[in-house]
């Protein structure tokens, strides 16, 4: 009876891990429609840096107060890339269909693909570093899961400088709370942390009807250089 | 034909008038399957986008993409476009493109690299892998920005509605004197923008533009757009990381090798 019930537990394992790889039709999507931004929430813990990457962290820190185009996506042209672009200003779009989930931002014209069809990482060389990574994702109920690998090694985690290294792997549970989303943001990094570094981003819905406005960075920075060279 | 309530409820919407804000939104299942990645079909590299002689882009019959007819400039407009024709011709015409400027709609919809079309009920996304680039098409029922959101830029504000399989575009508050692609064809910020977007065969896209220009323009002026299916994935773009080319003291900008080497002939 005890074997005939767990053979039972692992064929019902097997049916839900199988039900849980296929592609999601539309009626099961959760509604994440519309514009979002950052809510700014409390400070979020320091990273677990080995101490040489603690160093690097604090080297960006003090260039950062010298200029601000120290930051790599500060001088246009380079993407913030992931997980940074969790925490832009500017409206965020969770844009849900079945087999892929795009998360646009306004910042930079960044976009990330998540494709949620059963697909898994490219392997070898067909796997190279890119801003955004290598994204794949599943929806666990109305949980989409997204695990991020082939990220660049120099963009930065954050506005504050916090670098990391190529070996970088993330996990962004998205899930609506309320009338908010959360992004609860795993992110290992076995070069450069001495564990995991967790972080949590929410966003709030601007009112129907809001618009993204296009985004043109060049123009920005040509303005700000006209008024440094002043 | 069966007659549904939708459909009866959507004629007589249409029967009432102002069909765009009575539109009811599209189903998710409804929508088209536009899914994949996309690229202009054309002259494959930049020398060859356009035929000197005749500014239109050259080979086109021969790839399927229907030649483009001359813009039905007014004389003014028309010798500043001849202007820009000479520029290019001499390779000295800067296309926005290559200083991480966005190139804007219409000429958007020529750039280099792959492209998406992704449609929600609510709003249609055209995400272009060049710049990279972003397009949002409204079809939730809204109206043309007013006041002070009604100011010009690279996108311009575009609404649509779905006609069939068909998504029915106008855009409006496109910034003006922006090259729309390597001939230096320009249009004034009145230019109107009027798309048909759809699936014409299981390879390829096709967009229809009418372009209307009260200032630039004679009249309107038509020009389709293809674009075939190709493999993915689509990739990010770091338009910063691109070598920066030498220019001579012409203002000739030079072709370089995979090595930084000058290429072109002296």
């Amino acid at each position: 009876m005890r074997a005939r019930f767990l053979a039972f537990a692992a064929l019902t394992a097997v049916v839900a891990a199988a039900s849980a790889a296929r592609a999601q039709g539309w009626a099961e999507l959760p509604d994440w429609s519309g514009d979002w931004v950052v809510v700014q929430g409390e400070a979020d813990p320091a990273p677990p840096y080995r101490a040489e990457w603690a160093e690097k962290a604090r080297v960006n820190a003090e260039a950062l107060k010298k200029n601000r185009t120290a930051d790599p996506f500060a001088t246009c042209g380079l993407p913030a890339g992931a997980p940074r672009m969790l925490s832009l200003p500017g409206v965020h779009e969770w844009i849900v269909r079945p087999g892929e989930v795009w998360h646009a931002v306004e910042d930079g014209n960044t976009v990330q693909r998540i494709y949620t069809d059963g697909r898994k990482h490219p392997e070898g060389d067909d796997l190279f570093a890119t801003y955004t990574g290598d994204n794949v994702g599943r929806w666990e109920g109305q949980v989409l899961v997204i695990d991020t690998v082939g990220l660049r090694g120099d963009t930065w985690l954050d506005g504050a400088g916090r670098p990391h290294s190529d070996r970088t792997q993330v996990t962004t549970r998205v899930r609506r709370v309320g009338a908010e989303l959360e992004a609860d943001v795993e992110i290992d990094d076995p070069v450069a942390f001495t564990g995991p570094w967790k972080i949590v981003r929410r966003y709030r819905r601007l009112p129907a009807g809001s618009f993204v406005h296009d985004f043109a960075c060049r123009v920005i920075r040509t303005a700000a250089d006209a008024k440094a060279a002043e | 034909m069966r007659i549904t309530a939708p459909f009866v409820a959507a004629m007589l919407a249409l029967s009432l008038g102002s069909a765009a804000a009575a539109a009811p939104l599209r189903s998710a299942d409804g929508l088209p399957d536009w899914t994949g990645v996309w690229q202009n079909k054309g002259p494959p590299t930049d020398t060859d986008l356009f035929d000197g002689g005749t500014a239109e882009p050259r080979g086109c019959a021969a790839l399927s993409q229907p030649c483009r007819s001359h813009p039905p400039y007014r004389p003014d407009w028309e010798a500043r476009y001849q202007k820009n024709l000479g520029l290019a011709r001499a390779n000295v015409l800067p296309d926005p493109l290559t200083r991480c400027m966005p190139r804007g709609t219409p000429g958007n919809m020529r750039s280099p690299d792959t492209i998406e079309f992704v449609p929600r009920p609510e709003r249609t996304w055209i995400f272009i892998e060049n710049g990279s680039q972003a397009r949002r098409i409204y079809t939730d029922g809204r109206s043309h920005r007013t006041g002070q959101d009604a100011f010009d830029n690279w996108t311009g504000d575009s609404i649509g509605h779905w006609e069939g399989d068909t998504l029915v575009v106008e855009t409006v508050g496109v910034k003006g004197e922006m090259m729309i692609d390597r001939s230096g064809a320009i249009l004034s910020s009145k230019a109107r923008v009027s798309e048909r977007i759809r699936r014409r065969d299981a390879n390829t896209m096709e967009d229809v533009f009418t372009i209307e220009d009260p200032v630039a323009l004679t009249g309107p002026w038509t020009v389709t757009r293809l674009y075939r299916k190709v493999r993915g994935p689509i990739y990010d773009y770091a338009c910063a990381e691109n070598p920066r080319n030498k220019i001579d003291a012409s203002g000739r900008t030079l072709t370089l090798d995979t090595q930084g080497r000058v290429i072109d002939a002296r």
